[in-house]
């Protein structure tokens, strides 16, 4: 209901962004993560956030970008909900990003307690023609808490002149060499 | 938590496609700032080492751009007007910043700028776009030239020297929560009187079950005050909450339930803030604990009545507490959707029981009329998030203003 309900209202007010994304460690810890927030005023965003797999959870998400310079950003998002077999819980993720054109250099943290902490950085390259690169380097220890796993990750994306955009990933790593996994994510929106 | 690959444009931005007159710049050397300290003109015609664009009701964007412009870099895009210089009311054309744009694509004769604010459509923007040229000049507009400086010279007379148009650019500070990103200030709250109301009478009810029979009830009536000046928000009103607790059993009985019941009246106020609102308020009342008080603190980013995210802690003293993030988009002027999650142990239980729980709903607001809103939240709510042991959550708030 709330997704239904985020997704008439994002498609109202016009930005909108959705991703489902599924990290696999070979093993145990195996994740799906499914993200819809609604954009809308300046730098604000709403959304529900879903994870499947060794800790399933449920929780609602509100983000908020500053622009402390010309060039340098950044975001704070706050979610709280629920995770099974933990309970409540409530976590965050902050982030920066700085513009270094033609790249952007990005690096965010988060955590949630129950689920883990999770850290990233890598750059933006735009190739032109709206398509851009994105490379990730990841260090988490989602969904389940465990020890920390490295994942290297390589994402392409499209910005269509109607403001249309969408992104695939592929990212593999793990906690070891003998337990790692693939991931795939998928992510569409539109901005406005 | 965008884990995949993200748009180059943050958040909240959109796709113009800038497609008319000589969209590609020339190659220049034009810095990416504003160009504040250009030499005074009466004829200030487009630099010709900035892009110009044409926009389809006449208006004249800018790119200041050293180019050739590469998608992914990131410029600043100025709007061209005219307005009277300050100094001796001559029609002067400058550039005013309208905001970051972001070149996504670069094709014949066309540039497309991703722009982020302030050209996305909310209020600010509009008015930037439809500014008459006699309007005043804003904080954000600046003539090409400014005032000569008197420096004392040598010889002890004065001699006027004119800032050099090479003088590099002022560096932006933080932007503060109440502008956006073209340094236009957001108002606050009494820029933006809801419906020319400004006290309402609010009525809310509703139950927030948990999946094991100690779900709590809660009813309140208040009276809301928009003041013209002042905070943002000031709110007054009684509560009734009706629960149920667990306890510890004595005897053969290992646990039972007992009611949780507690009244108490309250106090809200609001900082008249729109980019960042603090929020606070005091209670007192009795419950099944005795007397007792409680207290509000909170967080809001956005107009309380439009799209806004808002984080709340309330205590009611022994009887628990509860965290809730409340986020809704302004889908309509008079409609608004929104997701809300709640946290706490309210009402606590006596023993050792799980505390926490949490329930998610779906919140709809609508304005059925000028002077009447109405809103609605469904959702789900318990221990552990399987939908087995879930209980119900409904609520709702009738609001009349006048």
């Amino acid at each position: 209901m709330n997704a239904l309900l985020m997704m008439i209202g994002a498609a109202w007010a016009g930005g909108f962004s959705a991703e489902v994304a599924y990290t696999s460690a070979y093993g145990p810890d195996a994740y799906g993560v499914s993200h819809l927030q609604a954009a809308h005023g300046p730098d604000l965003e709403i959304g529900v956030l879903g994870v499947g797999g060794t800790q399933p959870g449920l929780l609602a998400t509100a983000a908020r970008t500053l622009a402390l310079t010309e060039r340098f950003e950044v975001r704070g998002e706050l979610q709280v909900g629920m995770l099974r077999a933990f309970g409540p819980s409530l976590g965050f993720d902050a982030g920066c990003r700085l513009s270094l054109a033609p790249l952007d250099v990005v690096a965010e943290v988060g955590a949630l307690p129950g689920m883990g902490a999770r850290g990233a950085a890598g750059v933006d390259a735009p190739l032109g023609g709206g398509w851009g690169l994105s490379p990730r380097l990841r260090l988490e220890t989602w969904a389940g808490d465990r020890d920390p796993a490295l994942r290297a990750a390589l994402g392409a994306r499209h910005v269509g002149p109607s403001g249309w955009w969408f992104g695939l990933e592929a990212s593999a790593g793990g906690r070891d060499v003998l337990h790692m996994g693939p991931g795939v994510a998928a992510s569409f929106g539109r901005m406005r | 938590m965008s884990r995949t690959a993200c748009p180059p444009i943050p958040l909240a931005a959109t796709v113009i496609a800038l497609a008319a007159g000589p969209a590609v710049a020339a190659p220049s050397t034009a810095p990416d700032t504003a160009p504040v300290s250009a030499p005074p003109t009466e004829d200030v015609s487009p630099s010709p080492t900035a892009s110009e664009v044409l926009l389809a009701d006449g208006a004249r964007l800018i790119v200041a751009a050293a180019a050739p412009l590469w998608p992914g870099e990131r410029r600043s895009v100025y709007l061209a007007e005219a307005r009277p210089d300050p100094r001796d009311g001559s029609l002067v054309e400058g550039w005013r910043y309208a905001g970051d744009g972001r070149v996504v694509w670069v094709g014949e004769g066309v540039v497309e700028l991703a722009l982020a604010y302030p050209l996305a459509g909310d209020a600010a923007t509009s008015a930037i776009l439809r500014a008459p040229l006699d309007a005043a000049p804003t904080a954000v507009w600046m003539p090409q030239a400014p005032p000569p400086v008197e420096v004392p010279a040598a010889d002890g007379l004065t001699a006027p020297e004119v800032q050099s148009a090479e003088a590099p650019p002022r560096r932006e500070g933080p932007r503060a929560f109440g502008r956006d990103r073209g340094g236009v200030a957001l108002g606050d709250v009494h820029d933006a009187p809801f419906y020319g109301r400004g006290a309402a009478l609010r009525v809310t009810g509703g139950y927030a079950g948990d999946g094991f029979d100690s779900g709590l009830g809660l009813g309140t009536a208040s009276w809301r005050v928009r003041p013209a000046r002042g905070p943002g928000l000031v709110e007054v009103g009684v509560e009734g909450l009706w629960g149920q607790r667990w306890l510890e059993g004595e005897g053969t009985e290992s646990y039972g339930l007992e009611p949780a019941v507690a009244y108490r009246v309250w106090s809200r106020v609001d900082s008249p803030g729109v980019g960042l609102a603090v929020i606070g308020g005091l209670g007192a009342g009795v419950g099944a604990e005795g007397l007792g008080v409680s207290g509000l603190v909170g967080l809001r980013s956005g107009h309380p009545d439009a799209t806004r995210v808002e984080v709340l802690y309330e205590a009611r003293g022994g009887l628990g507490g509860r965290l809730s993030l409340d986020g809704r988009v302004a889908v309509r002027d008079a409609l608004r959707v929104g997701a809300r999650s709640r946290v706490g142990d309210l009402p606590r239980h006596d023993g050792a029981f799980r505390q926490l729980r949490a329930d998610g709903a779906a919140v709809l607001a609508a304005d059925l009329g000028s002077s009447l809103t109405l809103e609605l939240a469904a959702g789900a709510g318990g221990y552990d998030l399987l939908w087995a042991d879930a209980g119900f959550v409904a609520d709702g708030a009738l609001e009349v203003r006048w």
